[in-house]
């Protein structure tokens, strides 16, 4: 028997798998770029939605701030607070899995962590004029390895944030993020370690478990509140 | 880093496999399984067939029987049981069998336990007939089955044809999963014999020109794998080895998972041993063809890959799948919650569209060849019902795998000695 080798078949072969691989390739960058540009919009609008809320903050105080105005102002701000925590998960999703081109994503992350804290002051000021019986949690929590209780800790948050609904804001902010504002914020509430938890100005240090926060968030409401 | 290392394996676990498996489709578009071909016989060749048997005395009486039974001239035909030094009744057993058969030419051969090649050996050097067949002890013939073997002998070129093997009679699930995976590895070796790439004749009624064998110095006394390894040196010898598409062979699976993984083990260990060490001449070698250029190097590198797959699967789905566990009971399972949250957040945007594609094409083509392989050996596909289908598809990839995982770990740290 005389041996051959089917190098014609080995050429169309290979093509066929290396034209298959381009157009992957090809549907996989068009998909990141999709999933870019959808966060991108998205970080406009957010700008705008503050813009507009912080207007009309500041023409309610500038009149006398009316009781009346607050669940309005209050309502807008968690909804987009909501918003803007859907969309940065999605985003820290879209990081972990990447593996190159997180420039653009790092950018959209920064533009996210502001509008966090800017959120957060917008929330302060607020419960400033209107009496709201509202409680905010500032999330400190880490996306590398050092953190393993981070997904446990992220996972109660949202879980009791489902429960307490409106009544809870919850602000997630990555400790290790390369960002000033994040800096101010951990050395003056001395935050150290991820998961930590600054709950309405104290700060809780390490991973707290789903019911002894959720004992702790309660003592925090002046009123009767549907989740304790 | 990590991700990476990791993608790069996933990458070429799907690169290896499309490509291959686009390789073969190409053949098997442009020449079919052949199985429409067909000699007629012009003479009957003289047959030996070698049976060796270590403590079979529960099945021995059934494979002899079938034996005798083969629709063939029987003065054309001798048949050696070669006792591997049983410790059981086989010996009484075969005895008995050739008192009460004396018309016919069965020869019983005691040697102390050596091991199936130095057992075939011994018949090999006593047979006298044209071709030399090996059947285990454990199998049992169809009627027809040496009648359908012998046309395909008329080629020179042939050294070595295989029959169908059927796993016999399976009642547990283990078997049933076996039974399909004999059914396509038929399938399989029809195809890649239309190349002269099948790299192992299987004990059960594996038939071979005995010249040939004497030739190559017969059965390697000292393989795990003796079967496999005497497909190579054929296959280095250039001698073309045949799938036979009507020859039936019944033969025994393992029945419980423990001893399924002696066998398969026994396999992945001689096919590394063979591949690596003893006839790693093969591997890249433009001389042997298709053989030496893609079919055996794929084999090694699937093994390879196996195990990095197994690392990869333990880092980013058991152990995240268990870390999930744990989180979940932190919120003590609240369902409502996780399927409100689930709607919220999906998008198509999230799903990894080249995943599922690549996998999607690659899992079409197993399709199409269990369909094709049930449709050629005209078979039902869902003999078994639906529910055999699915731990197929789920589980029994997952058994092999761990058994390579097994292989590797003992190649890895030189555990449970032989080679």
């Amino acid at each position: 028997m005389v041996r051959k080798l089917s190098e014609s078949k080995y050429i169309v072969a290979f093509t066929i798998t290396f034209l298959f691989f381009l157009t992957g390739l090809l549907i996989g960058v068009t998909m990141s770029n999709y999933r870019v540009q959808s966060l991108e919009t998205f970080s406009e609008l957010q700008r705008l939605e503050y813009d507009s809320l912080q207007l009309q903050y500041q023409y309610l105080s500038s009149l006398i701030m009316e009781e009346e105005n607050c669940p309005a102002l209050m309502s807008a701000l968690e909804v987009n607070l909501a918003n803007l925590e859907k969309a940065r998960m999605k985003l820290e999703g879209y990081i972990s899995r990447v593996e190159s081109d997180k420039d653009q994503y790092m950018v959209l992350k920064r533009d996210y962590t502001l509008a966090e804290i800017r959120y957060w002051f917008l929330l302060n000021e607020v419960k400033g004029k209107c009496d709201i019986d509202v409680v905010s949690i500032i999330y400190f929590y880490s996306i590398d390895s050092t953190c393993k209780s981070c997904d446990t800790q992220g996972l109660i948050l949202n879980e009791l944030k489902d429960e307490f609904k409106d009544k809870l804001l919850i602000f997630a902010l990555d400790l290790n993020f390369d960002e000033a504002m994040i800096k101010i914020l951990k050395e003056s509430y001395g935050v150290k370690i991820a998961p930590s938890l600054i709950i309405d100005g104290s700060l809780v240090e390490g991973f707290i478990k789903r019911d002894d926060l959720l004992n702790k968030l309660c003592e925090n409401y002046e009123k009767e509140v549907d989740a304790c | 880093m990590i991700i990476t290392f990791i993608s790069l394996v996933i990458w070429l676990i799907y690169l290896v496999s499309l490509f291959y498996a686009v390789f073969w489709l190409l053949v098997f578009l442009e020449k079919g399984l052949g199985v429409e071909s067909k000699n007629n016989i012009s003479s009957y060749p003289n047959v030996s067939i070698a049976i060796p048997a270590y403590n079979e005395e529960n099945t021995i009486l059934k494979t002899l029987t079938s034996v005798i039974n083969l629709n063939y001239p029987k003065n054309k035909m001798e048949i050696f049981v070669i006792n591997d030094g049983s410790i059981d009744d086989t010996e009484r057993i075969v005895k008995n069998f050739i008192d009460n058969n004396k018309n016919l030419n069965v020869n019983l051969i005691n040697q102390e336990n050596c091991g199936k090649g130095a057992a075939l050996n011994v018949a090999l050097k006593n047979a006298k007939g044209d071709l030399f067949i090996c059947l285990d002890a454990d199998s049992v013939v169809d009627r027809n089955a040496l009648m359908d073997i012998i046309p395909e002998f008329v080629d020179e070129d042939v050294g070595a044809v295989l029959p169908m093997m059927r796993v016999n009679n399976p009642k547990r699930l283990i078997e049933k999963l076996q039974w399909f995976e004999y059914l396509l590895s038929f399938f399989y070796r029809r195809l890649t014999g239309q190349l002269n790439c099948i790299h192992v004749t299987p004990g059960p009624f594996g038939s071979y020109r005995r010249k040939v064998l004497l030739d190559l110095g017969g059965f390697d006394t000292n393989n795990l794998t003796e079967d496999l390894e005497i497909a190579l040196r054929l296959q280095k010898n250039n001698y073309k080895i045949v799938q036979s598409t009507s020859s039936f062979v019944h033969t025994v699976a393992p029945a419980t998972f423990v001893s399924f993984y002696k066998q398969r083990r026994r396999w992945y260990k001689g096919i590394l041993f063979n591949l690596l060490f003893k006839h790693r001449d093969f591997l890249f070698n433009k001389k042997y063809g298709d053989l030496g250029m893609i079919q055996l190097p794929v084999i090694v590198l699937s093994g390879f890959l196996t195990l990095l797959l197994s690392f990869i699967l333990l880092q980013n789905a058991i152990v995240p799948f268990f870390s999930r566990i744990i989180s979940l009971s932190s919120i003590h399972f609240d369902y409502g919650f996780l399927f409100r949250e689930f709607i919220n957040n999906f998008t198509f945007l999230d799903i990894s569209l080249m995943n599922l594609v690549l996998f999607g094409t690659l899992f079409s083509l197993a399709v199409f060849v269990f369909f094709l392989s049930h449709k050629y050996t005209k078979e039902k596909p869902l003999k078994f019902g639906i529910f055999t289908l699915i731990p197929y598809i789920i589980i029994y990839p997952l058994m092999l795998y761990l058994v390579w995982v097994g292989v590797f770990f003992e190649l890895l740290f030189g555990i449970n000695g032989r080679w």
